[in-house]
């Protein structure tokens, strides 16, 4: 009896333990930051926030497909939450609408988006119309191109001519099937037929649930899975993997052996993926899409209950109220900032080496113009998932189109027992 | 005597304190928390009763991934038990005089100490659909052959066969060296003594090895039962949550982890399906006990 009463004085004298560290978080001069990548860091941002105000920063990276596992126990528990936390443009929505960051358009921060791009101010808003979020950066996206391929093939590599062939989808798998006549079938117009899912699902629109929880499956999906079925069907992509070796293997190959003509990346396609790919340094070329669109991007927010609410402030007034500092950094790093005015400030001044000299700054901001995100939704991610799971269903490229929607349908059910889906 | 053995209890306490925080308290919380609407996406939680239970019970995907669950399980444990009963044979049997036993012994375990996660990404490059080795080896690499390659993650029953065949291979070894130890545990005089009767090697095997090692078979089958049941590192690692093609990767903690973290972060329902996962896993292993021990021999059973 003894010895149970000890084991229950020791469990009580543990709970206790872990209790007493349960105090409310010290306001400090460490900022905490949760971040997806490391880029604050090696682009500088931290280093410049160190210098400009002696504060320290602490940043902890959590891969993006791990984000929300991570921030929504600590949000959850409200220990050892960061002062600063992210959401990405597949669930940036939710993020904003959990309630648990600051309404960043009241004193004492007064967010100034005037200036800034709609569609990146949209994204930071939660469903009552509230600021909750902002960017330093808008992601529009493009086409990059193979240069040698286009000389070879089209007879031009100027961007202008060769964006005619990207006017719209059935130019492009025109194109395609003229890549793969003149080369005997060895240039394929994509890596994937898969890539060219951003593009329709930025275009949706309306967003996938509304607020009664009904699902609602837009015509652009159906649009996709026609498209990218033509192109496996006629066998115009290299049948890769998003993102896998060979994937990767296809940006950096010499111009003379280079096999795909096309990839579908935004902006920071340029400077986080193709930046350091040396064999085909100065061989891309960058033209629209069929559709503009735009893909990814990361929205700060502010934790509510953070004792260091007026430092994480001044980390985000930096990056997205400052315009001479966003002016600065945007020229060191070619980042796409979200604010119009140091855009268009900078933007005849800017090229790429990666793309032979050509001004994506501009060519970027011309698509910007048109984003818009009002058919955004909190489980993006999730269901763009099912879309991209089912079409990889049929690898011969022969949907049954029907049969096709009815199984995104009904994987949305089984995922989200309490939606409508009809 | 007593100052003697409230040191002992002193010593063992440890692991009683740790098996209450971490086994212990995670599995009533568990339970609690399957009769909730708990959510990672709301912060407001309230009690609901059994309807998890329900919804979970009546889920046409829930079944399926205890489908594909025991689709992967079945062949694996089929295939596991003949080759390790094969090589456990071979390997104590003293007529054959085998030799370079140990070296081969450490070879068939060896996939066993690597970690899922490397062999599942080996599995990701080697059946890769357009530039993996198997399609090579298989095909040949020249432009009329690419067009023949196999996309082998494109049907639910392959993929379900791949994961099955690399567990197989994973734990082949282990059941070996469990069955060896059993077979050597046998006296050499039962040998003698058949050899004498004029038993032949398949009959030794067959009537008196197998009923010999039946505890060590029996500890085998239910820990693959338990462990098959709960299978997730692999067919996550392939597929994160949309179980890939057909769903065909979806087993059910795979399903679990899924309700509760990704889809509509619903822990409550999740919690759920740990506890009917609970109960399957139980029902079933005791109902292999009944069926290997039957009531007229259970005193020699288990020792």
């Amino acid at each position: 009896m003894k010895t149970i009463t000890t084991l229950f004085f020791c469990i009580g004298l543990l709970y206790f333990a872990s209790c007493s560290q349960n105090v409310a978080q010290q306001k400090s001069n460490v900022l905490t930051i949760m971040a997806m990548s490391d880029e604050f860091k090696t682009n500088g941002v931290i280093q410049d926030f160190e210098k400009m105000t002696g504060a320290k920063v602490d940043l902890q990276i959590v891969p993006n497909e791990q984000y929300m596992n991570k921030l929504l126990p600590l949000l959850k528990t409200g220990k050892d939450v960061p002062d600063i936390f992210e959401g990405e443009a597949g669930y940036v929505k939710q993020v904003v609408n959990l309630g648990m960051s600051v309404n960043l358009s009241k004193p004492p921060y007064n967010a100034d988006t005037s200036e800034m791009y709609p569609y990146a101010v949209q994204m930071g808003t939660d469903d009552h119309g509230v600021l909750r979020a902002l960017t330093w950066q808008c992601t529009p996206g493009g086409i990059f191109y193979r240069r040698s391929l286009a000389k070879k093939y089209l007879g031009t590599d100027s961007p202008e001519k060769v964006q005619q062939y990207f006017t719209s989808w059935d130019k492009m798998i025109e194109l395609g099937k003229i890549l793969k006549e003149k080369s005997h079938g060895q240039v394929k117009l994509l890596p994937g037929e898969g890539d060219l899912g951003v593009i329709f699902f930025a275009n949706k629109a309306k967003p996938y649930v509304n607020s009664s929880n009904d699902f609602y499956l837009d015509p652009m999906i159906s649009k996709f899975l026609t498209v990218a079925s033509e192109v496996r069907k006629d066998g115009l992509d290299a049948k890769l993997s998003a993102w896998s070796a060979p994937w990767m293997e296809g940006l950096n190959t010499k111009p003379g052996e280079a096999k795909i003509f096309c990839y579908v990346l935004p902006t920071w396609g340029l400077f986080f993926v193709m930046n350091g790919q040396k064999n085909s340094l100065g061989d891309w070329g960058l033209v629209s899409a069929p559709m503009s669109y735009y893909w990814g991007g990361t929205w700060l927010n502010i934790y509510k209950k953070s004792p260091n609410k007026e430092l994480a402030w001044k980390f985000i007034q930096m990056l997205t109220q400052n315009t001479k500092y966003m002016t600065a950094y945007a020229k060191r790093i070619g980042d796409f900032m979200s604010n119009k005015v140091v855009v268009d400030s900078i933007k005849s001044t800017m090229s790429s080496p990666l793309l032979d000299g050509q001004n994506h700054y501009a060519f970027f901001a011309q698509i910007a113009d048109k984003l818009n995100a009002s058919a955004v939704s909190p489980y993006d991610t999730t269901i763009d998932g099912i879309v991209g799971a089912v079409l990889g269903q049929y690898p011969s490229g022969d949907i049954n189109l029907q049969k096709a929607i009815g199984q995104i349908k009904n994987r949305v059910k089984e995922e989200f027992p309490q939606w409508t889906v009809n | 005597m007593r100052g003697l053995n409230r040191w002992a209890y002193l010593f063992i306490l440890p692991f009683f304190v740790i098996f209450a925080i971490f086994t212990a308290y995670p599995i009533i919380s568990t339970l609690i928390t399957s009769f909730t609407n708990e959510s990672m996406a709301t912060m407001s939680t309230k009690f609901v009763g059994l309807s998890n239970y329900y919804s979970e019970i009546t889920s046409g995907l829930f079944w399926k991934s205890f489908g594909n669950t025991l689709a992967i399980w079945i062949p694996n444990i089929i295939l596991q038990m003949a080759i390790a009963l094969l090589l456990a044979a071979w390997f104590t049997n003293s007529e054959l005089k085998l030799k370079g036993k140990g070296v081969f012994r450490a070879i068939f375990f060896f996939p066993n100490i690597i970690t899922v996660t490397t062999i599942a990404i080996l599995v990701y490059v080697l059946f890769d659909w357009q530039h993996g080795v198997i399609n090579q080896l298989l095909f040949g690499s020249g432009t009329a052959e690419t067009a023949k390659y196999i996309n082998w993650f494109d049907r639910g029953w392959r993929i379900q066969l791949i994961i099955g065949i690399i567990q197989t291979w994973m734990w082949f070894g282990y059941t070996m060296i469990m069955l060896m130890a059993g077979i050597q545990a046998m006296p050499v005089s039962m040998y003698e003594a058949a050899t004498i009767d004029g038993a032949s090697g398949a009959r030794i095997f067959f009537s008196i090895v197998l009923p010999y090692i039946r505890p060590i078979l029996v500890y085998i089958i239910i820990t693959s039962i338990i462990g098959g049941l709960q299978m997730f590192d692999m067919p996550w690692v392939l597929f994160q949550n949309q179980g890939g093609a057909d769903q065909g990767a979806m087993t059910m903690s795979v399903y679990m982890y899924s309700r509760s973290f990704t889809w509509d972060q619903n822990l409550g329902a999740g919690s759920a399906v740990a506890w009917i996962m609970f109960g399957i896993i139980a029902v079933a292993s005791f109902a292999y006990l009944k069926v290997a021990y039957g009531k007229e021999d259970r005193q020699d059973g288990i020792n």
